[in-house]
């Protein structure tokens, strides 16, 4: 398999960041190592994300107040950053940063 | 201002206060049925998603309880925000109405939403409405909009104002400069945002009234009252800070306030908004200057601690739990403008006081007829006459603005 299809989510006015679209289904292009989701964060930052990377990067991680749900598991479970993405995941980012 | 030393304080610090815990599962799995979990609360609490939608629930039921004021068929002004908590506490609401159970809610919410969103275009505000529109609407309850800056423009007027469709909000391109009319020029963003402040209060009080609510629901979480109570402390309202931070706030003899929500963190309610289905109504917030204003210094201090000390956001709750009203106060006279009873006048001044008395004796002229001794009594009779307290300390500086 040359390539790795999963779906991304953004939720909670993380949408707002990516065109207002809630679910981005995507093709990552395979590499010599595994996909983690620290990888996909910047992948996203690259392909998709619209405006204000500030918004949604901060260091190596998503900016604290995004939640993160990796086929509806709370990616702290999963060792965050280090997850490993296998194919068809649907991972989803929830911002909690408070609306007016 | 003082940075020098700063540095050594935070690695002080460090030593005492726990950062940023990392994950520390006792078994990686549901603490209540042992199955596989999906959320872990506070780095080591597993629970999975039906275990966890039940215990948000139960969190929310028993807070409620507790409190024991709200009688079936009372109704209940919900005031509802944009965000996480607002989304759950409908939530909660309305599964909490519909159940057929003896847990049934009995009382009768009505959500209130008061548009304030004066530095957004109309065409963004009007998008905004519609869609709090629909989220209510969703829910099924009765609703009411008002517009805050007609509020602040017109006070009198509040019936007025009051609207059941959302359409008859008015918005103007130029509300920004409108509703700062009302605060005199010179002030700084620090008084403006207490006064705003104290007419939120007043309105939300006034509508509880007029649409016969004995209490007014809000979303305030833990972090925003701990931002609230260190806010209070900076600004000299020492006295509000008891009213403001509990979970009911019983400053109001008619209407009292109750923050169903104060245990939850963020986290817990956007996960059991996600877990339902919902997302809340969102928009992009215009950036806010942190060092703008006392309250948005102290909202930045309160979430970068939640970011990097998540524990000290309850022990600042539960600090300000402590604080009670003096009871010696509690049946005095009320500020007007915060409705904090007054403090009585002290024999002995304080320091507000020292600063006025100072200020206020240099400007009299002494009678030379009298003796040095009786020059002295008298001024300090006649200060006594003069600083009849109107206002509670803190308000007393902002008055003067409006
Ligand atoms: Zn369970
Ligand atoms: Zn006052």
């Amino acid at each position: 398999m040359s390539e790795l299809p999963i779906t991304i989510g953004f939720g909670g006015g993380a949408e707002l960041l990516f065109d207002n679209k809630k679910n981005h289904p995507v093709s990552l292009p395979v590499k010599d190592k595994a996909w983690k989701i620290g990888d996909l964060i910047f992948w996203i930052k690259d392909n998709l994300l619209k405006e204000r990377p500030d918004l949604f990067i901060q260091d190596d991680s998503v900016r604290p107040g995004i939640l993160v749900l990796v086929n509806d598991t709370d990616w702290e479970l999963v060792d965050t950053v280090n997850y490993e993405i296998q194919p068809n995941d649907k991972i989803v980012f929830i911002s909690t940063l408070h609306g007016g | 201002m003082c940075s020098v030393g700063d540095d050594i304080e935070e690695q002080e610090n460090n030593k005492f206060m726990q950062e940023r815990p990392k994950l520390h599962l006792a078994k990686n799995v549901c603490m209540k049925c042992e199955l596989k979990p999906n959320v872990v609360l506070h780095n080591k609490y597993p629970y999975c998603k039906s275990c966890f939608i039940k215990s948000t629930v139960h969190k929310f039921k028993a807070l409620l309880g507790k409190s024991r004021l709200v009688h079936p068929n009372d109704n209940v002004l919900i005031y509802h925000r944009i965000g996480h908590p607002g989304t759950a506490l409908l939530n909660f609401l309305r599964s909490g109405l519909d159940l057929t159970t003896p847990k049934k809610i009995r009382f009768k919410p009505i959500v209130l939403f008061i548009e304030d969103q004066y530095n957004l275009s109309a065409a963004q505000r009007r998008y905004i409405l519609e869609n709090v529109n629909k989220e209510i609407q969703y829910f099924n309850f009765p609703c009411y909009f008002i517009s805050f800056v007609q509020y602040v423009l017109h006070p009198e007027d509040l019936q007025s104002h009051t609207h059941q469709n959302y359409e008859e909000i008015i918005i103007n391109e130029e509300d920004a400069l409108n509703i700062k009319s009302v605060v005199k020029k010179k002030c700084n963003l620090t008084v403006q945002q207490e006064v705003f402040k104290v007419f939120e209060q007043d309105l939300l009080i006034k509508t509880a009234k007029l649409l016969k609510c004995k209490f007014i629901f809000t979303s305030d979480l833990g972090i925003d009252i701990a931002s609230q109570l260190l806010t209070s402390i900076s600004l000299g309202r020492g006295s509000n800070a008891a009213f403001d931070i509990g979970t009911v706030d019983l400053r109001n003899d008619e209407v009292t306030i109750i923050r169903p929500l104060r245990n939850f963190s963020i986290k817990e309610l956007a996960l059991y908004n996600v877990f339902n289905n919902l997302n809340p109504v969102s928009f992009l917030k215009a950036s806010q200057n942190p060092y703008s204003s006392v309250q948005n210094l102290m909202e930045k201090f309160v979430s970068d601690l939640q970011i990097n000390y998540p524990s000290t956001i309850s022990t600042i709750v539960r600090t300000g739990d402590k604080l009670s009203i003096d009871k010696n106060f509690e049946q005095n006279e009320k500020c007007p403008l915060c409705k904090v009873p007054l403090e009585n006048t002290h024999d002995k001044l304080g320091s507000a006081e020292a600063t006025n008395f100072s200020h206020w004796a240099s400007t009299q002229l002494p009678d030379a007829n009298l003796s040095l001794e009786e020059q002295s009594t008298q001024l300090l009779e006649n200060f006594k006459n003069t600083c009849e307290l109107k206002y509670c300390f803190a308000c007393s500086q902002i008055v003067d603005f409006l």
